[in-house]
């Protein structure tokens, strides 16, 4: 069978538009959460503070919602990074997760229709607003001539559309593909929806920066935040004979349902996808030493995660590093599987694992350990996972390799 | 100055430089490469971006462009001046 790695790295984040910055952000423990007054009200957001439109000549913004732009934005790191040319290329797929796609598109066309009492909309409202916009873009814009996918499965959107990329490639479906996912919900709709449904983290008013607490006792929920992250994949042969440096390998890839309630998580659910991505990669427990935990902060998800992590490693569950960077770069929804993916390369190239911040009250049912202390080194630091369980009730798990040269 | 010089005729005199600066306004295009008869294809203008710029001339003008009926006819600057033209006088007779 093909194995597939990771050639190229795009991120546009509210830690930094690039995937080292990124990473050197969450090692530092710099939280993007701030209190934002945004016209409507003010709500703890991690938003993108870099200029994404200007990148942009404007006749090309006509139609593209912000979610295409960072989309774009970050995939071209990615292939600019990988190197090589997907150009016209059949053998190139596309594989994008997004959980709201436009919704400022939606949300303003609502807004002109039921507040400014408009009789007709934009005439790109529609292909804007579309959640596959994103993916129809990238592919104009790099020529990919292959397959492509929009996967919408809320928080794991984009770990699904690696995951699945992954097998398209080592099935020899194709050669290489164009990864990642992308997300600008912070529209006042769209907050207020999630307000409603009690998952937002309560505002620490002294220190809002450090809301989102991940594992800790005082814990009360996540921080929406937006951005995007891009990988490129290639069946490792081929990335070998043109000369691309391999950043890690796509070992494992597991995919689950919980088929029990649209937004608690299910231990069973999150255990069997770990056990499918560790028997994918031919991995036992034993070898993994890093976990990109899905680690949103909230009261049930965190608990059931950690009851998880013990079902599947047993004794071994006390010797993972597991890391929660949520609690620095928000929630991007369907960007955060590929967020946090890229996050877990950047741990296995450096050696290095980030903390789970903001974790200073333990709770007793998470009694793992959570890198709570600050940034950690691990010396040959070599198999590692990242875990995305998403609103619907889908789960995802990949395990992901440091190359060898 | 150059919408005044490039984008001028004496039979639109209103309606055609409003038209070249919202082009200018809104897609960035430099100014001296319109003129009456410029093409909006030669622009960069792709199909779905004429017709948003055609809703942007509606909205500017408070009109209503029949575009279902001649979509063929506004392929140039001047061929949108003259349907805005038209219509304004319509509507002022």
């Amino acid at each position: 069978m093909r194995r597939v790695v990771a050639t190229g790295l795009g991120v546009v984040s509210p830690l930094g538009s690039s995937s080292g910055a990124f990473f050197d952000a969450l090692l530092a423990q710099q939280s993007a959460i701030r209190l934002h007054d945004l016209g409507w009200g003010t709500r703890l957001a991690a938003r993108v503070e870099s200029d994404v439109e200007s990148p942009f000549p404007k006749l090309k913004r006509i139609g593209l919602d912000r979610v295409t732009l960072m989309a774009l934005l970050a995939v071209r790191q990615a292939a600019d990074q990988a190197g090589g040319a997907f150009v016209d290329s059949e053998t190139t797929g596309l594989f994008w997760g997004t959980g709201m796609g436009g919704a400022s598109t939606l949300e303003n066309s609502y807004r002109d229709i039921f507040q400014k009492g408009a009789t007709r909309l934009r005439p790109t409202t529609v292909v804007a607003g579309m959640n596959n916009a994103a993916s129809g873009h990238i592919g104009i814009d790099f020529g990919v001539l292959g397959p492509s996918f929009t996967y919408s499965s809320a928080c794991s959107s984009s770990a699904v559309a690696i995951g699945e990329a992954m097998r398209a490639i080592r099935g020899g479906w194709i050669d290489r593909a164009i990864v990642g996912g992308s997300e600008a919900l912070l529209t006042e709709g769209v907050m207020m929806a999630w307000d409603a449904l009690q998952t937002i983290a309560h505002t620490d008013t002294d220190h809002p920066e450090t809301s989102c607490r991940p594992f800790a006792a005082d814990r009360t929920g996540f921080v929406l935040g937006e951005g995007a992250a891009a990988l490129i994949l290639e069946d490792e042969e081929r990335a070998r004979v043109r000369g691309a440096r391999c950043l890690a390998h796509l070992a494992g890839y597991g995919n689950t349902t919980d088929a029990r309630h649209i937004t608690q998580p299910d231990p069973g659910g999150q255990a069997r996808v770990m056990v499918h991505a560790l028997a994918d990669a031919g991995l036992s427990p034993e070898r993994i030493q890093h976990v990109n935990a899905h680690g949103t902060g909230t009261r049930i998800g965190d608990v059931n995660e950690t009851i998880a992590l013990h079902q599947v490693f047993g004794a071994h569950a006390p010797g993972l590093a597991v890391s929660a960077t949520k609690a620095l770069h928000g929630h991007l929804m369907g960007a955060t599987g590929a967020l946090e993916v890229i996050a877990t390369i950047e741990a296995l190239l450096r050696g290095e694992v980030p903390p789970t911040a903001h974790l200073g009250k333990p709770d007793p049912l998470c009694d793992l350990d959570y890198v709570s202390e600050g940034r950690r080194r691990i010396e040959n630091l070599d198999v590692a996972m990242s875990n995305s369980f998403g609103f619907g009730g889908n789960n995802v798990s990949l395990v992901l390799r440091r190359c060898h040269p | 100055m150059t919408i005044e010089t490039h984008c001028y005729t004496t039979r639109m005199a209103t309606v055609l430089p409003i038209i070249c600066q919202l082009l200018v306004d809104e897609f960035d295009l430099p100014a001296d490469q319109l003129t009456e008869v410029t093409a909006f294809e030669t622009l960069g203008l792709d199909s779905i971006t004429i017709v948003e710029f055609m809703f942007m001339v509606e909205e500017r003008f408070n009109l209503k462009l029949d575009l279902e009926a001649e979509p063929a006819d506004m392929k140039t600057i001047g061929d949108v001046a003259r349907e805005i033209e038209k219509l304004i006088s319509r509507t002022t007779a």
